[in-house]
């Protein structure tokens, strides 16, 4: 029999192994354990929390089942018990009950704590979902100003989203700072998200929404107070319309030709469509197509010339430019800052 | 008293069809049978699909596949798992066991029944063919609106989603039915309800489930065709409509699901390790009722799913509370399960014992997770994400397929008079127990660094390459010793060892029959005073118990009362017939032809009259007023 028990405990081992392997691809940051809000840690805390719930039971079930077997093979039916009842009573009633009102408990306090901030929001920030990019919204000022894929906050403040989507549903999620909330098209939801320290923070959208579902990103960028508001001054700006003899008149002038305008804004020209991002200050983001490609001057123009290369599906159609005309646009572009 | 006459014409009215007029036969054995293998089938091309869909993803902007193929697959992965492995083959092996499991010669309606298997293969072929013309529903098996509707998937993709889903659920829905009348109605003389097998009980939990479950979802596929086909708006929000009347809808349905096929799966692990540990399970009745509580309950879940899409704190908190208690009637299994393992003098680990406690560890770990998605803040986290792909991996693979395997290991040998391999059936197991922990554990991992799921391509700087590289792993592992018990099965069919009655000494009654059983299942309806009568039997040899003859002019069964199993009736069982067929093609018309043409719908209606009248034509038995 002994030669039985060694295999037994070598196919356990086999187990612990298996369960060991995740670990070992762990040079990546775990984003929901890895909290930068006060959201995200206390549903962290949770996580954390239900985890110590758990595992007893886990090992209970493990080391019951091994306690079974292996009396099993080493006392071939000289022992018969009668524990199984006392098993279900405790196992599958008692201890569950406990546990699920222990857990139900830190539910509920989790759960009012990260509903509402403690501090109310001063700052309210439109976030619309759309095939398959993010519009943000500052208002106030004397009119709202767009931008795209890059919402800016100020750090260790809560702001206040109102989250919505003209489309079809998409989810919110920054999971550095909170957890998931569903757009749900027809209604708009207030949200909020806090940062304590300045930081870039990744977001993706969770709820599966067609084709590009899976370039869908973008960022939470988060300034010290001060720099926020520079930041959104700077935005306020528009840009400047520019005449015969600027730098980059050409740009604009087919910009204007090729038709651009008729989904982009660029705020001070007669570019005003708004079906696709504003880029007002395309030139300030770090990223093109919802965190697809690094915004620098190749990716710009090929992204220009042919966007269903790098996100077949999106509404962008190709443009059928002259090389001096996509040159010269880019540049454009670029100077939008 | 053994009248060689009686048997004779036993076999000659219960005769199963052979060659080309086997498309006639209606017995439940070859129905269920062919439910198990064409199930079989599209799990094997529902895990090819996996498998491709993982290969794509285990490297950052991987080109294996366009968005559109991997929408494509990922929804028919969970499609036809769902619809077309899950539920069919726990059905086909209900199909197969009850009415053996009950002492009786078949299901009630066994031509309603074929009309079911008619109408899932119907169905499963167009889907599946859909996706190899290329356009296969791509919105997910959960199918949301807007994105499912007439303006964002203009495509004919969704069009076969919400026919071909509405159309198999007829066969779940028929099968349903048929199983509840054969529970309640032709159970053993002597077999209360008490001593029902505890896979019966599971079977019975499962059928409610379904005829209550299934027809919101058939009503709110409906709902969508007509936004499509008709342009309704039930869900066109600019008119009104509402997204969110969908979601409830679907998961009213979606969350039972979850349990229409786990809890067969309990009832193939009640049955097993009770066997192997020769002895009765530890808290029958506690078993029982916890199968009643979890069908129950599990209506009362659905919201867990769309947590991140309401507000409302207090009616989120119901829900929630609600799911975490399904963790009592489920733990009390598992600890029932433990106990019988533990009460045991002598336990023999045979293949399909090794199956169904591997399958008690996994679905532990997927019902520790459940509790933990229930838990309101922290579901915001990981819902949809790779962490709730591996909760929902662990509950349906560890606790449904490892014991449906275990059952296949375990009713093969009745089914097929052959035993399977059992060096094979071990080295299946270790293989798939250690890929399928490389592979979903991974997945918890995965989720936890934030990502999402359904996506075809991630970024570089992610971090999800290593993690998706040793799930890729894990799951070649899993493939592969799924694969083993494939070729198990092949090579057992030609060269297994002759079974015998009772292979395994098991106590029910369908190991009382020879292996494979005759066409009318048992020779007399055997009596029960036991809710184990193989293993109870001798106290009771005298004759007046040997069981019921039937009338042989036509096939019949012995009908008993629904709670005692008094018997009280003959019951007439229909013969093999075209019409089932015919009727499944007609009613396949006017679901399948509404993807072409509208006009096939009245055709459709015109041909399901047709071959109902034929259905109900009276035969030349029933003129004589037998």
């Amino acid at each position: 029999m002994s030669h039985r028990i060694n295999r037994w405990r070598y196919y356990w081992a086999l187990l612990v192994v298996s369960l060991a392997v995740p670990g070992l691809g762990g040079c990546a940051e775990v984003l929901s354990l890895q909290p930068k809000g006060p959201a995200a840690e206390r549903i962290a805390d949770l996580w954390w929390f239900q985890l110590l719930l758990a595992l007893p039971f886990f090992l209970a079930v493990v080391i019951l089942l091994l306690l079974a077997i292996r009396r099993h093979n080493r006392n071939n039916g000289r022992h018969p018990r009668n524990h199984g009842i006392q098993m279900i009573i405790w196992g599958g009633a008692i201890l569950p009950a406990v546990a699920m009102l222990a857990l139900m408990s830190f539910m509920i306090a989790t759960l009012v704590d990260v509903t509402e901030p403690v501090k109310r929001a001063e700052l309210s920030i439109g976030v619309e979902g759309k095939l398959w990019w993010w519009r943000i919204g500052y208002s106030g000022g004397e009119e709202p100003v767009f931008t795209a894929n890059e919402i800016h906050i100020p750090a260790g403040e809560p702001v206040a989203l109102e989250l919505s989507s003209d489309n079809v549903i998409h989810s919110f999620w920054v999971p550095e700072l909170h957890g998931k909330r569903d757009m749900i098209p027809g209604s708009s939801d207030r949200f909020w998200i806090q940062a304590d320290q300045p930081g870039v923070y990744h977001g993706q959208c969770a709820e599966f929404c067609g084709a590009q579902h899976a370039r869908m990103h973008f960022l939470v960028i988060a300034h010290e107070p001060e720099d926020f508001l520079s930041w959104l001054e700077q935005q306020r700006l528009p840009a400047r319309l520019l005449e015969e003899g600027d730098g980059n008149f050409d740009g604009q002038q087919h910009f204007s030709g090729a038709g651009c305008g008729s989904c982009h804004t660029v705020r001070g020209t007669e570019a005003s469509g708004t079906l696709g991002p504003d880029l007002t200050h395309l030139g300030s983001r770090s990223a093109l197509a919802a965190g697809t490609l690094s915004n620098v001057t190749g990716n710009l123009s090929a992204w220009i010339i042919d966007s269903q290369q790098f996100k077949p599906g999106n509404l962008m159609p190709p443009m059928a430019l002259q090389p001096d005309e996509l040159l010269a646009i880019t540049g454009y572009l670029e100077s939008l800052s | 008293m053994n009248d060689p006459s009686y048997e004779e014409r036993l076999q000659k009215v219960w005769q199963i069809p052979r060659g080309l007029a086997s498309i006639t036969a209606v017995n439940h054995r070859v129905i269920g049978v062919r439910y198990i293998v064409t199930a079989f089938i599209f799990f094997i091309l529902a895990g090819v699909l996996a498998l491709m869909m993982v290969l794509q993803l285990s490297g950052d902007n991987n080109n294996l596949m366009t968005h559109e193929t991997y929408n494509q697959f990922f929804t028919m992965h969970g499609t036809t798992m769902m619809f077309l492995f899950a539920v069919p083959v726990v059905e086909g092996i209900a199909i197969y066991l009850v009415p053996l499991m009950l002492g009786s010669r078949d299901l009630v309606f066994p031509r309603l029944n074929t009309f079911g298997y008619f109408v899932f293969l119907l169905g499963g072929i167009v889907v599946w063919g859909s996706l190899f013309l290329g356009s296969a529903p791509d919105a997910g098996w959960f199918n949301y609106v807007p994105l499912a509707g007439p303006d964002y998937s203009p495509g004919i993709n969704i069009d076969i989603y919400t026919t071909a889903i509405s159309f198999m659920e007829i066969a779940a829905l028929v099968a349903a039915v048929e199983l509840v009348i054969t529970i309640f109605k032709v159970r053993a003389p002597g077999m209360s309800l008490s001593r029902m097998p505890l896979f019966v009980w599971a079977v019975l939990v499962m059928s409610f489930m379904i005829i209550f479950a299934f027809p919101p979802l058939v009503l709110t596929s409906i709902f969508l065709a007509a936004d499509r086909m008709i342009g309704s708006h039930f869900f066109n929000v600019a008119m009104g409509g509402n997204p969110l009347l969908w979601q409830h809808l679907f998961w009213w349905f979606g969350h039972p699901e979850v349990y229409i096929i786990a809890v067969p799966a309990f009832g193939m692990v009640s049955t097993i390790i009770p066997t192997f540990s020769r002895r009765p399970i530890v808290g029958y009745l506690i078993v029982a009722v916890s199968m009643v509580i979890i069908g129950v309950l599990s209506f009362g879940l659905w919201v867990h799913h769309m947590f991140s899409a309401d507000a409302s704190i207090l009616g989120m908190s119901l829900f929630a509370a609600a799911s975490m208690a399904i963790a009592l009637p489920s733990g009390a299994q598992v600890f029932a399960w433990i106990g019988t393992i533990w009460d045991s003098e002598r336990v023999e680990w045979r293949t399909p014992m090794l199956w169904a406690t591997g399958s008690i560890v996994l679905f532990t770990i997927g019902g520790l997770t459940g509790p933990m998605l229930a838990a309101i803040p922290w579901n915001w986290q990981v819902h949809d994400t790779h962490f709730v792909t591996a909760h929902f991996h662990y509950v349906l693979v560890g606790g449904a397929v490892f014991p449906i395997i275990g059952g296949l290991y375990y009713w093969f040998p009745k089914i097929t008079g052959r035993m399977m391999n059992e060096k094979l059936g071990k080295w299946s197991f270790w293989l798939s127990f250690t890929g399928f922990n490389i592979a979903f554990f991974t997945l918890h991992y995965t989720g936890l660094l934030g990502m999402p799921r359904r996506l075809h391509t991630y970024l570089a700087d992610q971090g999800f390459d290593l993690p998706m590289q040793i799930m890729l792993a894990g799951a070649l592992i899993l493939a592969a010793g799924l694969a083993v018990t494939l070729w198990n099965v092949i090579a057992s069919l030609r060269r297994g060892a002759a079974a015998g009655d009772n292979p395994w000494n098991a106590p029910t009654l369908e190991w009382s029959t020879s292996s494979p059983p005759p066409a009318y299942n048992f020779l007399y309806i055997p009596v029960v005073d036991s809710s184990n009568p193989l293993w109870d039997a001798g106290s009771h040899d005298d004759e007046s118990t040997r069981g019921y003859q039937t009338g042989t002019d036509h096939r019949e069964t012995l009908g008993t009362t629904a709670l005692d199993a008094v018997p009280e009736q003959r019951l007439a069982v229909a013969r093999p017939s075209i019409w089932p067929l015919a009727l499944a093609a007609s009613v396949g018309t006017v679901f399948m032809g509404s993807l072409i043409d509208l006009v096939f719908v009245p055709i459709g209606a015109v041909m399901s009259f047709i071959a109902l009248v034929g259905w109900n034509w009276p035969g030349k038995q029933r003129r004589k007023g037998l």
